[in-house]
């Protein structure tokens, strides 16, 4: 047991001493916010044609030009609200703006199921007021340019527009539910994470291993210790290493949203209620006065990251955390061990690619299928993904943020249990091809070869 | 008493015989040459006897009882693939070796000390093995096998790769870990180093054993019955021709009138090949000619394998 912690700590100091640790450990979260931030950021400005349902009783707005960024595309309908309400639900169109016909007011509704892109709201309000102010210009009014320019201007500064968001079961609510982004987004971060942990601290015990061999040191090393314990300190160096590493990232992450907590603490406050136009104008549209409206076309942006704040609140994290760690730990494990393995039984670098292939491409198909597991989390492909020891890492990591309807109890304690038996068996067979193949030179490996060093009695 | 001792040792991997019922001693403060020609399992042998590998068959005794891998810390062991990690510094990996042995890190640096200056190398603690020559490196794992102080060595080549030198400070230091009463496996291919270390031998060709015992027993037992014999003689002598028929002449050469002659007696003895020489020459040297380890290997190795022949 000593022995093993001496091989550990001069695995694990070998490492951190070098520069490429200090490299990635300051990369890393860079590369990692880019691979996030990247495909939000597209969703949200590359969001192209936004088709928008418009229901217009009042008649002020028939003609509704798309505004100019194209990106948002108006469809008239002349519907029930309620049908279209449905179709919205059944996802024919992104958002529904609804503009009843009313005396007293300018405005409508939006309607949405999920939150839609920033700015899409200011948008439309952008292209009603320009529109309305051509509609009452060209039909309505015959009045002096000055008075029209007052009047447009009394006008479109009283334009409301809401928002009410939608869920499945037709239920409105003036708050937009984030929770299903929020699932995503977590399951992929833990997916990717495990994904990266894998592959980066897989190779490095590859190399390492591959190291010791090339430059025969690996028998003096083993005439003092059991090659299993040589290969098990090995694993737990470079899982120490990789461990230091993520402490790193979580302890700056902490430290960056506790300086960002501290700087903007209205963001984090769960029932602020910032002066904004859902917040403010009642379900009923209709009781609504100009006398109120002074603000109503503030589009205020906070309420989005308090809202989002809310959601985030909804998921345990606690539960995703130790899962997190379990399938962290046991996935780099079951992995790692098989890297040994082929680092023991292989003479050079070049050598490794025809093993390495098998162990590659499970978690490159996991990651491939990952999309269709997130849609559809309770599924099929979930189910067999996340019960296959190479797969179940990634695959149940993105299935854990969505909760107990996605993934029910026997699935978890079926997937953990299996991806422990899978590491056992993998450490098993690693250690019985990697004790011969360490000692073994010269010789072309071959699967069949593999094979018969696992059927070896000793 | 036997220090280690194997009994019918047989390894196999999948159908390969590595070695067939193999048993060797080692005597204790005696130097054991094991010899073979490649791929014999001289190898195999060792890390069975180093607990890296384990029989198929047979028992290994260490001191008396059966070897277990509290015993490994009492064997000093240098194999023949042997390398060091080139990134690390020479220090600092002397010392990690020395703990993997079982030593405290205190007492690694004060034995390291001593044998860093012994071997010249001191000045060289804090660079990198890399910046390190064949020989240097060859020196740093040597010291690194013996800084435990076991009493019992195997060398597997330890000469490959030094000048000649170092080949004799090694040579010295062995034969000093001798003296202090170690006992040693040392297995090579270079047979003089064997003639000038080792007390006793064994020969594994093919997985088996063919030959055992002392260095003089076994080249005694192979003997020729061969004499050189170192004479003058005045004029150009027939010795063909003088000698009875139970002599035979190998070879005879001549500087000016010193001639010298293999002679190979056969039936009786190196008396009687004297008296017959003493009428006809006089006689400046003579001695038995014993056959060399080289020779006796490659006569024994070759014996079983006719193809070679």
């Amino acid at each position: 047991m000593n022995k093993i912690l001496i091989i550990i700590k001069r695995e694990y100091l070998q490492a951190v001493k070098k520069k490429t640790f200090l490299v990635m450990t300051i990369l890393g979260p860079i590369l990692m916010a880019g691979l996030i931030i990247t495909p939000t950021l597209l969703a949200n400005y590359g969001k192209d044609n936004q088709n928008i349902a418009v229901l217009d009783e009042s008649g002020l707005f028939s003609k509704l030009n798309s505004p100019n960024d194209k990106s948002i595309h108006f469809t008239y309908v002349d519907k029930d609200l309620l049908v279209l309400k449905k179709e919205l639900i059944d996802k024919k169109y992104d958002a529904l703006l609804y503009i009843p016909y009313n005396s007293t007011t300018l405005g409508g509704m939006i309607y949405s199921t999920s939150s839609l892109g920033t700015g899409v709201i200011s948008s439309v309000l952008a292209a009603m007021k320009r529109d309305l102010s051509n509609e009452i210009l060209l039909n309505e009014f015959n009045i002096s340019q000055d008075s029209l320019n007052m009047y447009i201007e009394n006008q479109t500064n009283k334009i409301m527009l809401g928002q009410t968001f939608i869920d499945k079961n037709g239920e409105e609510s003036k708050k937009a539910s984030y929770l299903k982004e929020i699932q995503l987004v977590i399951g992929y971060i833990s997916g990717i994470l495990i994904y990266l942990f894998i592959f980066m601290y897989c190779s490095m015990v590859l190399r390492n291993v591959l190291e010791e061999k090339t430059n025969r040191i690996v028998e003096i090393i083993v005439s003092s210790v059991k090659p299993i314990q040589l290969m098990i300190g090995k694993i737990v160096g470079v899982a120490l290493i990789g461990l230091t590493q993520l402490m790193i990232w979580i302890v700056s992450l902490v430290i960056i949203l506790g300086v960002v907590r501290s700087s903007f603490p209205e963001m984090f406050e769960k029932n602020n209620t910032p002066i904004a136009v859902s917040e403010q104008m009642p379900t009923d549209y209709y009781k609504y006065t100009p006398s109120d409206s002074q603000s109503g076309i503030n589009v205020n942006e906070s309420i989005v990251d308090n809202e989002f704040v809310t959601s985030l609140m909804e998921i345990n994290f606690v539960y995703l955390i130790l899962f997190f760690l379990f399938f962290f730990v046991t996935g780099y494990f079951f992995y790692a061990s098989l890297y040994a393995a082929i680092g023991g039984a292989v003479d050079n670098d070049t050598d490794t690619q025809q093993f390495m292939l098998p162990l590659t491409l499970p978690l490159l198909l996991t990651f491939i299928v990952s999309q269709y597991i997130a849609e559809n989390p309770d599924g099929t492909l979930a189910f067999w993904f996340s019960i296959i020891p190479f797969t179940s890492p990634i695959a149940m990591m993105i299935r854990m943020p969505f909760g107990m309807e996605a993934v029910q109890s026997w699935e978890i304690i079926l997937s953990c249990s299996l991806m422990v038996l899978g590491c056992v068996a993998s450490a098993w067979i690693a250690a019985k091809i990697y004790r011969t193949g360490i000692l073994m030179y010269g010789k072309k490996i071959t699967y069949k070869e593999l094979w018969k060093w696992i059927r070896y009695k000793n | 008493m036997n220090i280690v001792e194997a009994h019918d040792v047989t390894k196999l991997y999948g159908d390969f015989r590595a070695l067939n019922k193999v048993s060797i001693s080692v005597k204790e403060n005696n130097i054991l040459g094991l010899l073979g020609p490649n791929g014999a399992g001289k190898t195999t042998l060792i890390r069975i006897i180093n607990h890296i590998t384990f029989p198929d068959e047979g028992e290994i005794f260490f001191k008396g009882e059966k070897l277990t891998q509290e015993h490994v810390a009492q064997i000093g062991y240098l194999p023949e693939e042997r390398g060091l990690y080139r990134k690390m510094k020479v220090g600092e990996q002397a010392i990690y070796l020395a703990q993997l042995k079982g030593m405290s890190r205190q007492d690694a640096i004060t034995k390291l000390k001593y044998w860093f200056e012994k071997f010249e190398i001191a000045s060289w603690w804090n660079r990198k093995v890399e910046e390190l020559s064949k020989g240097m490196q060859q020196k740093l794992q040597f010291i690194v096998t013996i800084l435990h102080q076991p009493k019992f060595f195997i060398f597997d080549e330890p000469f490959s790769g030094f000048d000649p030198i170092n080949v004799n400070l090694l040579k010295n230091e062995i034969l000093e870990l001798k003296k202090n009463g170690a006992s040693i496996i040392f297995s090579t291919h270079n047979m003089a180093s064997v003639e000038e270390l080792c007390d006793d031998i064994i020969l594994i060709n093919k997985s088996e054993k063919i030959l055992e015992g002392g260095l003089r027993e076994i080249k005694n037992q192979f003997k020729q019955h061969l004499f050189e014999v170192v004479f003058t003689a005045s004029t150009e002598v027939e010795l063909a021709s003088l000698l009875p028929n139970d002599f035979h002449i190998e070879s005879i050469a001549a500087y000016d009138n010193v001639f010298t002659a293999l002679i190979k007696v056969e039936h009786t003895s190196a008396n009687d090949l004297l008296t017959a020489l003493l009428p006809y020459v006089s006689i400046q040297g003579f001695q038995e000619i014993f056959p060399s380890m080289n020779e006796i290997f490659i006569s024994q190795v070759n014996k079983m394998n006719p193809m070679n022949n």
